[in-house]
């Protein structure tokens, strides 16, 4: 009851300070690839729970929207092989 | 064309007031196309490296003025290239490959930097070793050595009197990238023969007096480079951070645009939080801009 009467502007607090973190993470490991992937498959996950609670606290999740945040996740996670394929 | 692109990118009846790029099936053929496009690169890559690879060009005579350079504006004497610290850092970056570690000491505890000054036969009162990876200009690798303290420190160092490169493209950690080893020294003889601040003029004489114009005494299993460059006609870094850059800004501008039109409009429908794809994009959009090609240590 209290998490539905939360803000929608505290989930995208939460989501920026989740994604803050990530790009301090991923920064640091700027050593290792394998650590930077790591951490991003981690803050991808998260984000997609993050999103799916957030729909469902306001009663909209749906099949379709969690496809959604999946898919947006996984073009990420593409890009970002894409870009560092050079160390694959 | 522009009722294609207001179909593909503008909310309105004929997409079910939802951009039609930011459908479920839209975003899965993106995802083709991304892990498509990586396939193509990877294999091309692999296959054609004359076609598309890293393009680099880094030369020990660059990254020799350029410190000397940094030196001259603080009021130092200028570096002299010793083959003996060649030698060391050419032993370094052989020990890194094949070892496979990026620090400067080895994971074993074996190896140190001052051991490779030792065994190339320097004989050293003072020594120090900068290391790069990854950059793909002298100008880039002396910029991030200036703007890390403990490496400018040992630029910038009045102790030292000479140096040695290495600059060895190679496979280190699963990554197809080029080290770049500087040794530091002062030998009691160097201490003797350079004793105050060189002029301008001197300065110059020195730099020429660099210029490697014999081979190294020092025998070496790696064979001596004094420059490297790669020049593929596509470089891989660039196209494919260009390609992703502008192909995820189109998605976030989708995105923003469907909400505010939405939003404006207020047209009930079931979709995720467009605010929430806003963000991580632009999230990966600054991690794309900001990822440097290199790294120091």
């Amino acid at each position: 009851m209290t998490l539905r009467k939360l803000p929608h502007a505290l989930y995208y607090l939460l989501e920026l300070l989740m994604l803050l973190s990530w790009f301090i993470l991923i920064s640091t490991f700027s050593y290792s690839f394998k650590l930077q992937t790591a951490t991003l498959f981690v803050v991808l996950f998260f984000y997609c729970a993050l999103g799916i609670f957030h729909h469902k606290m306001h009663h909209t999740a749906k099949a379709k929207i969690v496809l959604e945040y999946i898919l947006v996740s996984l073009v990420i996670l593409a890009s970002f092989l894409f870009v560092n394929i050079g160390k694959i | 064309m522009f009722a294609f692109l207001k179909h593909l990118l503008i909310p309105h009846e004929s997409n079910n007031h939802r951009a039609k790029i930011l459908h479920n099936s839209s975003i899965f053929v993106i995802l083709v196309l991304v892990l498509f496009s990586s396939l193509f690169v990877y294999f091309l890559k692999n296959t054609r490296p004359d076609i598309l690879g890293i393009s680099y060009s880094i030369s020990e005579t660059e990254l020799l003025a350029l410190i000397n350079n940094m030196r001259q504006e603080n009021g130092l004497a200028p570096l002299v290239l010793n083959d003996k610290l060649s030698d060391a850092a050419r032993r370094k970056a052989a020990d890194m490959f094949q070892k496979n570690y990026w620090s400067h000491f080895s994971p074993d505890g074996a190896t140190s930097p001052w051991g490779f000054i030792r065994a190339a036969g320097y004989n050293y009162m003072y020594a120090g070793e900068n290391l790069a990876k990854g950059f793909t200009d002298a100008g880039s690798i002396v910029n991030a050595w200036m703007n890390s303290s403990t490496h400018r420190e040992n630029i910038l160092s009045s102790r030292f009197k000479e140096v040695g490169f290495a600059i060895s493209p190679g496979s280190l950690q699963n990554e197809e990238t080029v080290l770049v080893v500087e040794m530091f020294g002062a030998s009691p003889q160097s201490i003797a023969s350079v004793p105050r601040i060189a002029t301008a003029q001197e300065s110059i004489q020195a730099e020429s007096l660099a210029l490697p114009t014999s081979t190294p005494q020092m025998p070496t299993s790696t064979p001596q480079k004094t420059q490297i460059a790669n020049n593929p006609k596509i470089d891989t870094g660039i196209t494919s951070r260009a390609a992703s850059t502008v192909g995820l800004s189109i998605l976030a501008f989708s995105f923003l645009a469907d909400l505010m039109i939405v939003e404006r409009k207020k047209i009930p429908r079931i979709v995720g939080h467009n605010l929430d794809h806003v963000i991580l994009i632009l999230m990966f959009l600054l991690f794309l801009i900001l990822k440097s090609g290199g790294v120091i240590v």
